[in-house]
């Protein structure tokens, strides 16, 4: 129906605005931990104008400037997937059956874009950074499936939606506390999604600059921005739906995203870097193994 | 160290002897045929083992060059300076290379910015500083200095520099002290 | 724009703005000044203590990048030799626009100590227009941060628009350029 398009815009623009809030406050945040003052909270905004005014005279090809598109068309794909309230008609969104196979497409689908896109720019930092961040999608991607899929076989189904409803009646209905080794593994490998700081080599600032968006500037760089809040949050709330229970009302989701963005923060906030293959060797052993306790649980139930 | 200098001169001929500013520094000046020969005494026999820097000085009255090459030794921990003369019309010396392997780069700094020519070494005409350099070396003491940046780099003309600013601050701290 | 080019080698359009959004654009300008971290002198010294801890440069908005083409300010950092002066060049005009330029300490006004020097340039902005010039010998955090709370100002006021003359007179900069560096290597119009 035509409105559920015009539900679809004010979710993506509500996701905007939460995001660089999130974004804001994370920064907030690591400057209090570093015994700084730090930029307002609303200094994400501030930055997404300036750049989007900002002049561009260069070109790298087609590829260059498809890939902000792609970043930004993942990020929304995953935002208008997952549904935040369920059995609202406007924060359910475009959730259907078999939506988180949809959802898990579209996780790889931006940051594939990204990685062409980088590599096309023709700078050496920007496409040495794609070969470390496809090196660590693999690592990552490994636990993650395992936890999802571990869910998906123990609910038999693949709707957010019925997951999120087999998870409701009290606290201990949620997969954190049903399945909690599978928790445990899809968190470390939403850590690793995030790029937060253990598995932070992708982007490694101070080390090849700013990594993938090195030759990205204003225009392009506000969509890469856009994109990567809408992300964010697609994912935060992703995550609820998974193991947290999902939400009933507005409330309830803005709680449950914000105690997954601090747990990100916290543990962004004071770990140092691991090197490519020290992450892609972590992924691959302690997630994966805690994560395989369950499922071969689930097998044999 | 006297009985360094001692064995030294028994050895080759020591032109000069001087003090330091220091109490572990010593300058001798030697004889430019016989530099490599004390160079390497001092470093097989005499733990000089580390050659610290190489230097010029553009001596234009006396027409010569002074090439100082100051050493250090790690066990007594004592500085020597060794010092010779060249023509300074005929800039030419050998390089020591041989003996000191970290001194390549030292003689390129002397070749672009004295003109010295050290025969042996092979980069030391490459830029080292200064790029596309189309004038006499810098620092030798005939190269106006002031005149090439004024005539190359310009200057502001502003009433800064027009005014005194000596008088203005001494009227300055006058109205001070007289409240 | 042409594809699969690496430098632009056409002459750069000028620039012109509606004037309708300009305020709340230079606000946000002003909010939101990013750093390319490059440091031509000794001043670059002094940045990491405004940025970090002590200072907390942050809080005004101004934050680091690693890259000149996200980069909005350009600081050089005291005595700039001619061979620097390329590398600033062409940082300075991979930068997009708007950008601004601080000069750092009494070498980027007038040469300072090192006015008579052979490889000094002694007026920095005969060569890259320089918005806000900040003295002292070298300037201490405290001052670089005024520097940019004027920056700031004038970016508000729309008064900074340094990129603005440079592309109206680029043949003039471009001449004062090429009379120091003599041998000129690097391509013509890199944007």
């Amino acid at each position: 129906m035509w409105y559920k398009i015009l539900y679809g815009l004010l979710v993506v623009v509500g996701g905007l605005a939460y995001g660089l809030l999130l974004g804001g406050i994370s920064r907030k945040i690591t400057a209090r931990l570093h015994g700084r003052r730090g930029p307002t909270v609303f200094q994400n905004y501030i930055d997404l104008i300036k750049l989007i005014r900002k002049k561009t005279a260069i070109s790298h090809g087609t590829m260059f400037f498809l890939a902000p598109m792609f970043r930004l068309l993942g990020g929304i794909g995953v935002l208008l997937l997952v549904p935040i309230v369920t059995k609202s008609a406007i924060l359910s969104n475009f959730s259907f059956g078999g939506d988180l196979i949809v959802v898990l497409y579209f996780m790889v689908f931006g940051c594939l874009g990204m990685a062409l896109g980088a590599a096309d720019s023709g700078h050496p930092h920007s496409a040495l950074a794609p070969t470390r961040g496809l090196a660590q999608m693999a690592g990552y991607e490994l636990p993650f499936l395992i936890s999802v899929i571990g869910l998906a076989i123990a609910h038999n189904t693949v709707s957010l939606g019925t997951l999120v409803s087999a998870q409701q009646g009290g606290i201990l209905h949620w997969n954190l506390f049903q399945y909690p080794f599978l928790s445990i593994a899809g968190f470390i490998a939403m850590l690793g999604m995030y790029m937060a700081y253990p598995f932070s080599v992708v982007m490694a600032p101070q080390e090849i600059a700013v990594g993938p968006p090195t030759e990205y500037s204003s225009t392009f760089l506000s969509f890469m921005f856009t994109g990567r809040s809408l992300f964010g949050v697609g994912k935060y709330v992703l995550f609820m739906d998974l193991f947290l229970g999902g939400a009933t009302n507005l409330l309830e989701a803005f709680v449950k995203t914000f105690a997954i963005f601090l747990f990100v923060v916290f543990i962004t906030g004071v770990f140092p870097r691991y090197r490519t293959e020290q992450a892609v060797k972590f992924f691959w052993t302690y997630p994966v193994v805690i994560g395989l306790i369950d499922f071969i649980r689930i097998f044999i139930k | 160290m006297e009985q360094t200098i001692k064995k030294l001169e028994n050895i080759f001929k020591i032109v000069k002897k001087e003090k330091g500013k220091r109490e572990n520094l010593n300058i001798l000046e030697v004889e430019k045929d016989s530099l490599h020969a004390v160079l390497s005494y001092l470093r097989d026999n005499e733990s000089f083992k580390h050659l610290a820097l190489v230097s010029c000085v553009d001596w234009i009255e006396d027409n010569k060059f002074q090439l100082s090459y100051i050493l250090w030794s790690y066990q007594r921990r004592v500085n020597l300076i060794i010092k010779i003369f060249i023509d300074r019309d005929k800039p030419e010396f050998k390089t020591i290379m041989n003996l000191f392997p970290q001194a390549e780069v030292y003689e390129r700094e002397i070749k672009e910015l004295y003109g010295v020519n050290f025969e042996g070494n092979p980069t030391q005409d490459e830029e080292f500083v200064l790029e596309d350099w189309d004038q006499i070396p810098p620092m030798r003491r005939d190269f106006d200095t002031l005149k090439y940046s004024n005539e190359m780099f310009g200057d502001r003309d502003s009433e800064v520099k027009k005014t005194n600013i000596r008088k203005i601050i001494s009227d300055y701290t006058d109205e001070w002290r007289r409240k | 724009m042409k594809d699969n080019k690496y430098f632009l080698d056409d002459r750069p359009e000028k620039i012109s703005y509606s004037e309708v959004w300009q305020k709340f654009f230079n606000w946000a300008r002003a909010k939101s000044l990013w750093v390319v971290a490059y440091g031509t002198g000794c001043g670059s010294i002094e940045i990491p203590p405004m940025v970090t801890s002590r200072f907390d440069a942050e809080r005004f908005g101004v934050s680091n990048v690693g890259t000149p083409r996200q980069a909005d300010v350009l600081i050089i950092s005291g005595y700039l030799a001619v061979k620097t002066l390329k590398r600033v060049i062409r940082v300075y005009e991979q930068m997009q626009s708007p950008k601004y330029v601080v000069g750092l300490g009494a070498c980027t006004v007038n040469g300072g100590m090192y006015y008579d020097s052979y490889n000094t340039v002694n007026l920095v902005d005969q060569y890259v227009p320089i918005d806000v010039f900040v003295a002292g010998c070298m300037p201490r955090p405290e001052a670089i941060l005024a520097g940019f709370a004027q920056l700031m100002k004038k970016i508000k006021e729309g008064r900074a628009d340094g990129w603005k003359q440079y592309l109206d007179n680029l043949d003039k900069y471009r001449k004062n350029q090429e009379k120091v560096i003599k041998n000129w290597k690097i391509p013509n119009y890199n944007w």
